[in-house]
């Protein structure tokens, strides 16, 4: 059984800022969660930007399922391999219905196969379960844009599972969401992990959200200028030294402690 | 509750049937009946040949987002390509009977270009007005859009292929007239165009090619790739990471446009009975956007409406104040931006829904009329 995901030395460099420098980083395949944490600038981004295709590594390897070169393929050829991400801010389509939305990540995307493809129902039931798991089944018809925050970052996360991804990149699913709506996607996220085979590969700031997540024994990355700080379960990171100390250069002491 | 969503077919099908009903059947009806000219039937028959360039100019625009400001090359390619064939019908029956067209005589040409020769074939003519947009459309499209030229730039760079392209027609070393265009057209696919029955048939031709086309548009546009194209408009870098290529879906969409572009010259130019440069180059691809912003972008009958109002309007007001029509038209566009960025069909939906609240409003008050002597009491 190989690695899923096995990044080796892989740095970036924007007009020789390096957000990434020599970063490695292994998920096992029988991996479901791992959590990437750090300081702001730490590079959590930009490694999923690298995965995804949206940024070009100045150096080093990313390799998917062991065979798969990520470095090397465009966004939606990435995207088709199943290696699918949620960004920060919610990027639904807002003019879009929210079952419009899914039907545009659902089922085929290439150009031929679209033309005739309004009024194919295989994909209708798969949708609306879909929609019903994250708690939108009564709002198919709206317009995405009318949704609230909250509501849009499920969409988006729905719009993400009806894709079945092997590997599903959650940037900050959290941001900016109320108390309820945090603890409505941590079962959601529980909910994904218990049904499906995806690993799901999470960023997120918020240490009570990381510590909900966490606490089933997933590993956690800490992720400070651009490299791998620590790496393990979550007391154990939280109680490594570098880790308070890059926290506490930073001035977050909340954040860590 | 797991209904079933989807748009509704039924609704807009009906109003195609009646729009065709009026305008393929009934005007044609009423000029055979001695009820409008020929003169306004000819000119309708413009319209119309026009709006069919509106409705691509709307696919890549109004649905894609992308600004396309070379639509009128692909329109003068149709126009030139049915034009060229019209020219070599008659040619031998024109002033000085030689087998090419009089304007080359003027230029000291005595045989007939090796370009020309195929358009002597109607159905090489037809071909060409249609195949041959779409075909340097799919090359423009390969060459920018795999690339990833984007927004500004496209605009930018298919606007000086206009440009390029009108310069080359002025030239009279490019054989079709130059300045003057091709004219004097005398005939149509053997059928004499000073005869009333022709310019009657080619209206009624030029009415169903548009019913044709706005039902072409719609399928494409309520199929999954309409949504495609929409969500290319509204957020296309989310669209790749949802796993689409949105390059082939930008190069289809051109294609389409420019076909629909070569139909509506094809249709246009023997009704009209001239093709210049001028109908050709930048300004007049910058009109199209002109008609579709004003009828209303993304809604394909915007673009029926705006290509039709504003026309109409031009040959109105061109006969009355010629000068001031530039800036009509110009002023028209910045009140379009400004004031109703919807076009006419968004200020129409805008209307509605405020009678609407207007009605509700009235009902709601009458109910809450009651209650109010007790909260002012």
């Amino acid at each position: 059984m190989g690695t899923l995901l096995y990044v080796e030395n892989l740095t970036v460099s924007f007009d020789g800022f390096l957000a990434l420098r020599n970063l490695n980083l292994i998920v096992e395949r029988t991996e479901r969660v791992r959590l990437l944490i750090g300081p702001n600038g730490a590079g959590k981004t930009t490694l999923f930007d690298v995965l995804t295709g949206h940024v070009a590594p100045s150096a080093g390897r990313v390799l998917f399922r062991d065979t798969v070169n990520l470095a090397a393929m465009p966004p939606h050829a990435i995207a088709n391999d199943g290696v699918i991400r949620k960004f920060q801010t919610p990027s639904v389509f807002p003019g879009h219905t929210v079952f419009e939305n899914m039907l545009l990540a659902a089922g085929r995307k290439r150009f031929v196969s679209t033309l005739g493809a309004r009024h194919v129902s295989r994909s209708r039931d798969a949708i609306m379960a879909t929609l019903e798991q994250v708690g939108l089944g009564e709002r198919a018809e709206d317009l995405a844009g009318t949704l609230s925050h909250g509501e849009k970052q499920w969409l988006e996360i729905a719009m993400l599972l009806v894709e079945d991804p092997t590997l599903l990149l959650l940037d900050e699913p959290a941001a900016g969401m109320t108390r309820p709506e945090k603890e409505r996607t941590i079962a959601l996220i529980e909910d994904i992990v218990a049904r499906s085979s995806s690993c799901v590969m999470l960023i997120e700031h918020d240490m009570e959200f990381v510590r909900h997540i966490a606490r089933r024994g997933h590993r956690v990355t800490v992720l400070h200028e651009g490299t791998v700080l620590s790496e393990g379960s979550l007391d154990r990171v939280q109680a490594d030294e570098r880790v308070i100390e890059a926290y506490l250069g930073r001035g977050k002491v909340r954040g860590a402690a | 509750m797991t209904s079933a969503p989807g748009r509704s077919w039924d609704r807009g099908l009906v109003w195609v049937g009646i729009f065709g009903a009026v305008f393929a059947v009934g005007l044609p009806l009423a000029n055979v009946l001695g009820y409008v000219s020929d003169y306004y039937l000819n000119l309708f028959g413009k319209y119309l040949a026009l709006a069919i360039l509106a409705l691509g100019m709307d696919l890549i625009w109004g649905y894609t987002g992308i600004l396309s400001l070379g639509q009128a090359i692909f329109f003068g390619i149709g126009a030139y390509s049915i034009g060229m064939h019209m020219m070599l019908e008659s040619s031998g029956k024109g002033v000085y009977g030689e087998p090419v067209p009089d304007f080359m005589i003027w230029n000291q040409v005595y045989a007939l270009p090796l370009f020309w020769k195929p358009y002597t074939s109607a159905v090489f003519a037809i071909g060409s007005s249609l195949l041959l947009p779409a075909l340097l459309a799919t090359v423009i499209g390969v060459l920018t859009f795999r690339r990833r030229l984007r927004g500004t730039y496209f605009a930018i760079l298919t606007q000086a292929i206009a440009f390029a392209v009108w310069l080359m027609l002025n030239r009279n070393e490019m054989k079709l007239g130059g300045t003057n265009g091709l004219t004097d057209f005398k005939s149509v696919l053997g059928f004499s165009l000073s005869s009333q029955g022709t310019l009657r048939a080619l209206y009624v031709v030029t009415a169903a090619v548009l019913v044709g086309s706005l039902l072409l548009a719609r399928a494409i546009v309520r199929s999954k790739t309409g949504l495609v194209l929409e969500a290319i408009r509204d957020n296309e870098r989310r669209l790749e990471f949802l796993g689409y290529d949105t390059a082939g879906f930008k190069i289809f969409v051109f294609a389409v446009s420019a076909a629909l572009a070569g139909l509506s010259g094809l249709l246009y130019a023997p009704q009209v009975g001239i093709i210049t440069p001028s109908q050709v180059g930048v300004l007049p691809s910058l009109e199209i956007v002109i008609w579709v912003a004003f009828g209303g972008r993304g809604t394909l009958w915007g673009a029926l409406l705006g290509a039709i109002s504003v026309n109409w309007l031009r040959s109105v007001l061109t006969a009355t104040y010629p000068r001031l029509w530039p800036i009509i038209l110009g002023g028209l566009f910045v009140a379009v931006i400004l004031l109703f960025p919807a076009g006419l069909i968004g200020l129409a939906a805008r209307c509605k829904k405020l009678l609407a609240r207007r009605r509700h409003g009235v009902v709601a008050a009458a109910v809450v009329a009651p209650g109010v002597n007790h909260h002012t009491a």
